[in-house]
């Protein structure tokens, strides 16, 4: 008779399995630097780097850890009948487990990340490079903890990202197709009312340290992605007739 | 000993998969025929723990398989028909990692687990390659090796040979019937051919229903005299099928033979036959095509 895995056991085979079911996205990010490595060093030799340490790319990053869910889960069987719900491993640990490997994996990459900016900019030998927000990781882990929950909470979740951008766009059309009349969303947030407490929560946002500013939404998101994936992992766990 | 009482599923649209099977399947290799959709794989989901039957029982041995499922899969080995788990993964480390969470924790057991299946399932010299680049052949014995993993007493096999060549299928059966010889090991499939081979004891399934269970040649003595063949030309079939229980037809030099199911001699140059297994898996589907 087999003996059940501890959960430290389950999560130190996942980090383990994770690595090794990722290697071809890691060397299409290797390639990736290695090119963006190469404009930057032509940038560097004529003096023009200043542009590529600003810190622009972290729009990049978040879209990267909030799909990157999708890379760790590939090919899985998430719902229904999947085979690795036959082993002797409690559904929910294995789940917890799988995203955590993948979180392990995501901050080492980021990691990796910092450091290549991070060399880079030495050798530009810029003043003041600008390449890490100090709450990033956390930020990062607030975006890859809600694509982790969306993946595992909904059967097909593509679908639901397609339509949500399909809604974004037709209320785009809409609000351009009303232009300024009486219906125009525009008429809405510009009423006098909305604009008072808009400006009055302004006001005192500007007031915090600039710090807070931004750790206080990173905080939330990350919260918000907690809840949703311990939502999310309630439909993976033993559902038994008693 | 595995024990069925009373299993029914429905689906939630509504799809009855089945209906009130009681089965008791002893050591050995179990046979289990049917027709696509005749609910087999819901059956084997349900004995492998993958999913709740609405309705009924199921033990192995003292285990209460609907209310101690993580005790069953203790004791489990499952091929399903496809575990698209890990593609680029080699298959070395995959079972290792499996091997891992069934439970083998000490190393050199694992090690000593992994490498004996291998060179069990004459998989040994493509150990490192991906699981993506493996042919169907290879697929099928690193499933049976992944699931004999920690010497389970319950192993489920779905559909193995589908797919498989001649040559990959026998090798496989032979693996399959030295496996059996100790445990008990459930053999879902439509090719009567693999249960003829190997099960000393079958079922037929259908509609969800349990249509007849025994040992292959009791049930092939008890169809002894209802089976008449003949051979035909092509175009005289569909008269043919209007007036006898057509069970199958095959080419044989050019003819058409056909086997057909009557209690008495139907004449017109009929002669009575030895049934085989594939006589006697058509007369039950269709005697319980007459039924309904």
């Amino acid at each position: 008779m087999h003996d059940t895995p501890t959960l430290r056991t389950v999560v130190r085979e996942q980090i383990n399995i994770v690595a090794r079911s990722l290697t071809l996205e890691a060397r299409v990010v290797a390639v990736v630097l290695a090119i963006v490595s190469l404009v930057i060093g032509v940038e560097i030799a004529n003096g023009r780097a200043g542009p590529w340490f600003d810190s622009g790319e972290w729009s990049i990053v978040g879209v990267v850890a909030l799909v990157y869910p999708f890379a760790v889960w590939r090919r899985d069987r998430r719902f229904g009948p999947a085979f690795l719900w036959t082993l002797p491993v409690n559904r929910t640990h294995l789940v917890y487990a799988r995203v955590f490997a993948g979180w392990v994996w995501l901050m080492a990459a980021l990691a990796g990340f910092i450091a290549w900016k991070f060399a880079l900019s030495l050798l530009s030998g810029l003043a003041n490079p600008r390449i890490l927000s100090p709450d990033a990781p956390l930020g990062v882990t607030a975006l890859y903890l809600i694509g982790s929950a969306v993946l595992l909470a909904l059967r097909h979740p593509l679908r639901w990202f397609l339509g949500a951008a399909g809604i974004l766009i037709m209320l785009g059309l809409l609000e351009r197709g009303l232009a300024a009349g009486p219906y125009a969303f525009q008429v809405f947030f510009e009423a006098p009312q909305l604009l008072a407490v808009a400006g009055r929560s302004t006001t005192a946002w500007r007031q915090l340290p600039l710090f807070a500013q931004s750790t206080i939404p990173t905080l939330l998101m990350l919260i918000v992605g907690g809840i949703a994936l311990w939502a999310a992992a309630l439909r993976h766990g033993e559902n038994r007739r008693r | 000993m595995l024990e069925l009482h009373n299993v029914s599923h429905i689906y939630p649209n509504g799809t009855r998969a089945l209906n009130g099977v009681s089965l008791s399947i002893p050591r050995g290799m179990y046979g289990l025929l049917g027709p696509n959709g005749a609910g087999k794989s819901t059956l084997m989901r349900c004995i492998a723990t993958l999913q709740t039957p609405t309705e009924g029982s199921i033990r192995f041995g003292t285990t209460d398989v609907i209310r101690q499922p993580d005790e069953l899969r203790r004791t489990l080995g499952y091929l399903p028909q496809d575990f698209g788990v890990y593609p680029r993964v080699s298959a070395y480390a995959m079972l290792d990692h499996l091997a891992v969470l069934k439970g083998v924790h000490a190393t050199a057991d694992r090690k000593a687990t992994v490498e004996s299946l291998l060179h069990q399932t004459n998989l040994w010299s493509v150990r490192k390659k991906a699981l993506s680049g493996f042919s169907g052949g290879m697929r099928q014995r690193f499933g049976i090796a992944q699931a004999l993993i920690g010497n389970p007493e319950l192993i489920i096999v779905d559909e193995p040979t589908a797919g498989l060549d001649p040559e990959e299928r026998n090798r496989f059966l032979n693996m399959l019937a030295e496996i059996g010889e100790n445990v008990v090991v459930i053999l879902s499939t439509h090719i009567v051919d693999d249960v003829a081979d190997l099960c000393p004891r079958m079922a037929v399934l259908a509609e969800g229903r349990v249509l007849l269970e025994g040992a292959p040649l009791e049930l092939i003595r008890a169809t002894r005299g209802r089976i008449w063949t003949k051979a035909i030309a092509r175009r005289e079939l569909e008269t043919l099928r209007e007036q006898h229980e057509v069970l199958s037809t095959r080419l044989l030099s050019g003819r058409t033979v056909i086997h057909v199911l009557a209690d008495r001699d139907p004449g017109n140059g009929f002669t009575a036959v030895q049934a085989g297994l594939e006589d006697v898996y058509f007369a039950s589907l269709a005697e319980a095509r007459r039924a309904a």
